[in-house]
């Protein structure tokens, strides 16, 4: 905080409190003579009544200095503030102001009246009201540049075309770049104002906004650039929204219903809400829920079973039915993609190695069939090694993936066909048990497809086992469920495991506690081809851990049925099909060159028209970078030869939008430093804070009152020293006295 | 002050009479017509020459001619029996000759006064005499009751003037010796001087006998110290000077003054001698009253 003074030439004024003193000294009157008889009654008591007048006199005097020095100050004006001198409102100003345009601003008081039309009222206020040779910079946070200077009045016009949305960006680089811009500027006042709800998800708390340095230091001490922020939050935060949806399924089957997994968060008091399950345009169900104040839930919605539609695209919404003050999270929208059932071939040489994988993929044929309603996703067969190249060999109902679960050998010629059917796009999966032999697993053709190399067999004591730890949570067969898996893989014991020499370019996805890799992958480079993972301990357990072809306990956990099924999806290339993402989400979408798709019309939620884009022949993967509109996205690749594929894709709002819990003074201090910044709680609070930091706070009034006090303290003590003689005066004038 | 022979009881009335006779007559007719209308009427019949008659008193004593004017007896007194013998003491000192306004000094406060009471003596036959003083006696004349030996007093009244040093002490116990019977002797002064010898040589008087009135006369300002701005205050007697702020010394001036006249009042008391406190802006009365209130003591 600075001192500084809004008339500064008057300040001079202080040093007319001299002017009593030079009035003592210059007018300083020739002692009247006067004979005085009674000298002697007066010297007797000189010493102490000379110095009792001198603390008088001096008390007057610097009563009087003080008035004089008072009134000075008064007139100069004087006032504190954090920022240069300069006070007056016509100042030019480099001004920028941040506008927060996150879907979060769509809050809507009881007047309708959404935050972001009130931050561009109050934006377009700042601007009316400043010079115009100011520069005003105006920056979107969803678009966190650096922006040309504009006029006051251009600035006007372009706030008034600001909107939300939906792919928005913590404030930090906006306001980071709102700095760059006034620092540019040669306007003598800089100011950034930040328009914002300062929701949690407006700013990166942790991370501090960095404030570039002038490099003229004496510049940028006289004009420092000041930060103001208005924070434009509901008083009374109410929200009732739906975010987080996802399937509880690694792929949709044709014919069969579909999980759909989503948040309902609740801010305020407890209260029930109507959801509806909206599919293809039709509403299919509705379900009423309780809702506790302040709290999260989830919930689950079944779709009736899909069919295979155009390529199996359907798109649906789940729709709170009841309005509330912030709308767009009322609706969650969703894709899907309905594929026929994933043909897979689980190749064992005995019936206890196929069991637990097949219970776990297709529970169903596990159990005769029975209807158990669930799912049915994958279609296994079970088959010996001989049956397989005959099997691959097959065009129709060609299976996807393939997993080899403690095969004792695998012929050369088995190893040709996986090598041209992994080229092809099949998914393989090879698990090395106790019947597995070494040799069929390190030759020159093994070698072509497999990951790493077998070295020997680790044999563990059985009260000792080691278990698997460290998945990859980054890789798609962890990434769901990824901290439960975490913690539940830590609790599978392993007896035995094959030691392997990882090849390069192999990545390794889990490990045993001791180290070694417990699962590894392999992917070819090439347009379309398949995936290889290698297990270094079995898909299957025997009853007790001391038989010696007992490797571990892994089918005993649930965290077993998860990636197998996770993997399986993963190895027929359908896991990570991309259909539902938050807004701003950069999407792959993966198709067949080999159909010659030769421009994609990509077309989003609205009546604006679809966007065409050319396609490399070459390339095998569509990119969609930045959806920013929410809604149902389609896509329509086309080539020559009526080649045709359509999918799809939704867009939903960020799940941190939902979330109106206000940032902490400590959070703003991290991010902007204590004396940073300026917080104001509305327009008003905002003036008062622009007027605190342009002229400071006055001390007019204060330095009034006490010019008042002083006065009387003057008065007081000349009437106390000197109203005597008024009396005495009187006295003689009428001949009387004090003893009359 | 209703009667208008009382108006001569203010210095400012009467510095305007100039012959000293005139003044002593206006002063004395003025006290007395103001003292029958007064509580203290009773002084009046204590003043003439006859009393009451009572049990015991010679009835050829008494005055048949005032009983014709009254219906009530009266009894001549004897004049043996009621003079008291009366010494005016004038202090000469340069103080003395002080005042501020240019009215009264102390002084002409003082001869004023002893001119009044030199009237009123005279007019009730007791003797009066006069001696003026500085470092000694420099005037005197002997008491006498005669109506011409009045004329005496006022024409040497009339010519001392206060000038030079004093020394109270000494003069007084020369007028000790001088004054042999036991007489009421009334001092002029303003006490501008060393309290101590002055308290002595006031107890060698009462030890002799005789009754002592003191007039302690300061001058309107001093008294007031009506002073502003700062001022260079100057003793003519010693010819010391101090510059103060006269403001700002006020009060305590004031203060000292009021300890300097109570310390008087207080040794005086002790020593059975009557202290009146005068200024020269005081009406004469207080001082006249003062000597009668003595009188009666002594009659």
């Amino acid at each position: 905080m600075n001192l500084s003074v809004v008339h500064l030439g008057l300040i001079a004024g202080v040093a007319l409190a001299a002017i009593p003193v030079i009035l003592h000294m210059v007018m300083r009157q020739k002692p009247k003579h006067i004979i005085f008889p009674a000298l002697r009654l007066l010297k007797a008591r000189q010493k102490q009544t000379t110095r009792r007048l001198r603390i008088r006199q001096w008390a007057l005097l610097l009563s009087r200095m003080a008035i004089i020095a008072l009134m000075a100050l008064c007139l100069a004006r004087p006032t504190c503030n954090t920022t240069a001198p300069l006070g007056e409102s016509n100042v030019p100003t480099a001004m920028a102001i941040v506008v927060d345009t996150s879907l979060s601003m769509q809050w809507t008081d009881a007047r309708n009246r959404d935050r972001l039309t009130e931050a561009k009222a109050i934006a377009s206020k700042l601007v009316r009201e400043t010079p115009i040779s100011s520069q005003v910079f105006l920056i979107d946070s969803a678009e966190p540049i650096e922006t040309p200077p504009m006029s006051p009045a251009s600035a006007e016009g372009r706030i008034k075309s600001l909107e939300l949305k939906a792919a928005n960006r913590p404030l930090n680089s906006a306001i980071e770049a709102a700095y760059k811009s006034v620092m540019k500027s040669d306007r003598p006042r800089r100011e950034v104002f930040v328009l914002t709800d300062l929701t949690t998800n407006s700013l990166e708390s942790e991370k501090p906004v960095s404030r570039p340095q002038n490099a003229d230091a004496d510049k940028e001490k006289a004009s420092p650039v000041q930060l103001y922020l208005l924070r434009l939050n509901p008083p009374e935060p109410l929200n009732v929204g739906l975010r987080n949806l996802s399937f509880d399924a690694a792929a949709a089957v044709v014919g069969e219903p579909l999980d759909i997994k989503l948040e309902i968060t609740n801010q305020g008091p407890a209260t029930t809400r109507i959801l509806e399950l909206w599919v293809d345009g039709r509403k299919r169900e509705q379900k009423a829920f309780e809702l506790s104040a302040n709290a999260d839930q989830e919930i689950i919605f079944r779709t009736p079973p899909l069919d295979a539609g155009r390529d199996g695209l359907h798109q649906g919404e789940i729709r709170i039915r009841d309005d509330d003050p912030m709308p767009f999270d009322n609706i969650a929208n969703f894709t899907v993609m309905v594929r026929p059932p994933i043909r897979v071939l689980i190749v064992t040489d005995l019936e206890q190695d196929a069991l637990f994988l097949s219970e776990a993929l297709d529970p169903v044929k596990g159990n005769n069939n029975a209807n158990l309603g669930v799912s049915q996703p994958f279609r296994v067969e079970v088959l010996r090694v001989s049956q397989v190249e005959d099997r691959l060999r097959r065009e129709k109902d060609r299976p996807q993936a393939v997993i080899f679960n403690n095969v004792a050998q695998i012929p050369d010629s088995l190893w040709t066909q996986l090598n041209l059917s992994v080229r092809s796009g099949l998914g393989v999966a090879v698990a090395i048990g106790d019947r597995s032999k070494p040799d069929s697993y390190s030759g020159p053709l093994a070698k072509q497809l497999l990951p790493a190399d077998p070295i020997n067999r680790v044999d563990l004591k059985s009260d000792e086992p080691l278990e698997l730890t460290k998945p990859d949570v980054s890789h798609p067969i962890f990434a769901q469920y990824a901290e439960e898996l975490r913690t539940e893989l830590t609790q599978v014991p392993i007896f035995r495991y094959e030691k392997m020499a990882r090849i390069e370019g192999a990545r390794e996805l889990l490990q045993i506690s001791d180290g070694q890799p417990a699962l590894l992958e392999r992917v070819f480079d090439a347009a379309v081809s398949g995936r290889v993972l290698m297990w270094t301990t079995p898909l299957s357990r025997r009853p007790s851990s001391n038989d010696t072809s007992a490797w571990n306990d892994f089918p005993r956990s649930w965290a077993f049925v998860q990636v197998v099924n996770r993997m399986t999806a993963y190895l027929a290339d359908t896991a990570d099909d991309p259909t539902v993402v938050e807004a701003g989400t950069d999407l792959t979408f993966p198709f067949d060159p080999s159909k010659g798709f030769n421009s994609a019309l990509v077309k989003g939620p609205g009546d604006r028209p679809g966007d065409r884009r050319p396609i490399d022949p070459k390339d095998s993967r569509l990119i969609i970078t930045n959806p920013d509109l929410i809604g149902h996205w389609g896509i329509a690749l086309s080539g020559p030869n009526n080649a045709a594929r359509s999918t799809g894709f939704s867009v939903n709002p960020p799940a941190a939008e939902s979330q109106l819990r206000i940032l902490t003074p400590d959070q703003l201090n991290t991010v902007f430093g204590k004396d940073g910044y300026a917080l104001a709680q509305d327009p008003d609070s905002l003036e008062k804070a622009v007027g605190l930091a342009r002229v400071g706070v006055e001390f007019f009034p204060w330095l009034m009152l006490l010019l008042l006090i002083v006065l009387t303290v003057e008065n007081y003590l000349a009437n106390k020293f000197y109203g005597q003689l008024g009396d005495a005066g009187a006295m003689v004038a009428k001949g009387q006295g004090a003893n009359a | 002050m209703a009667n208008p022979a009382e108006k001569f009881l203010k210095p400012e009335v009467i510095r305007n009479v100039t012959r000293l006779d005139l003044r002593a007559k206006f002063i004395v007719e003025g006290f007395l017509s103001g003292l029958h209308a007064s509580p203290f009427q009773g002084f009046s019949v204590e003043f003439s020459e006859h009393r009451k008659y009572s049990p015991g008193d010679n009835i050829s004593d008494i005055d048949w001619s005032v009983f014709a004017k009254t219906d009530r007896f009266y009894i001549k007194r004897y004049q043996a029996e009621t003079n008291l013998t009366g010494y005016l003491l004038m202090d000469l000192s340069a103080s003395m000759g002080y005042t501020y306004r240019q009215e009264l000094t102390k002084f002409e406060y003082a001869i004023s006064l002893a001119a009044a009471l030199g009237y009123l003596m005279v007019q009730q036959q007791d003797p009066v005499g006069l001696i003026a003083f500085d470092e000694k006696v420099r005037e005197s004349l002997p008491p006498k009751s005669r109506k011409t030996h009045l004329a005496n007093i006022l024409s040497v009244l009339a010519r001392l003037q206060p000038s030079g040093k004093t020394d109270i002490p000494a003069s007084i116990r020369q007028i000790a010796q001088m004054v042999k019977h036991r007489s009421l002797i009334m001092i002029f002064t303003d006490l501008l001087a060393d309290s101590d010898p002055i308290l002595k040589a006031i107890h060698r008087l009462r030890h002799s006998g005789h009754e002592v009135i003191i007039f302690h006369i300061l001058d309107e300002a001093e008294a007031l110290f009506p002073f502003d701005g700062t001022v260079e205050l100057e003793d003519n007697e010693t010819g010391e000077s101090i510059t103060v702020d006269a403001l700002g010394v006020r009060a305590d001036y004031l203060e000292a003054v009021e300890e300097f006249r109570s310390q008087y009042k207080k040794d005086f008391f002790r020593a059975r001698v009557d202290y009146v406190p005068l200024h020269t802006g005081m009406a004469f009365d207080k001082a006249l009253m003062g000597y009668l209130l003595s009188r009666q003591r002594k009659g």
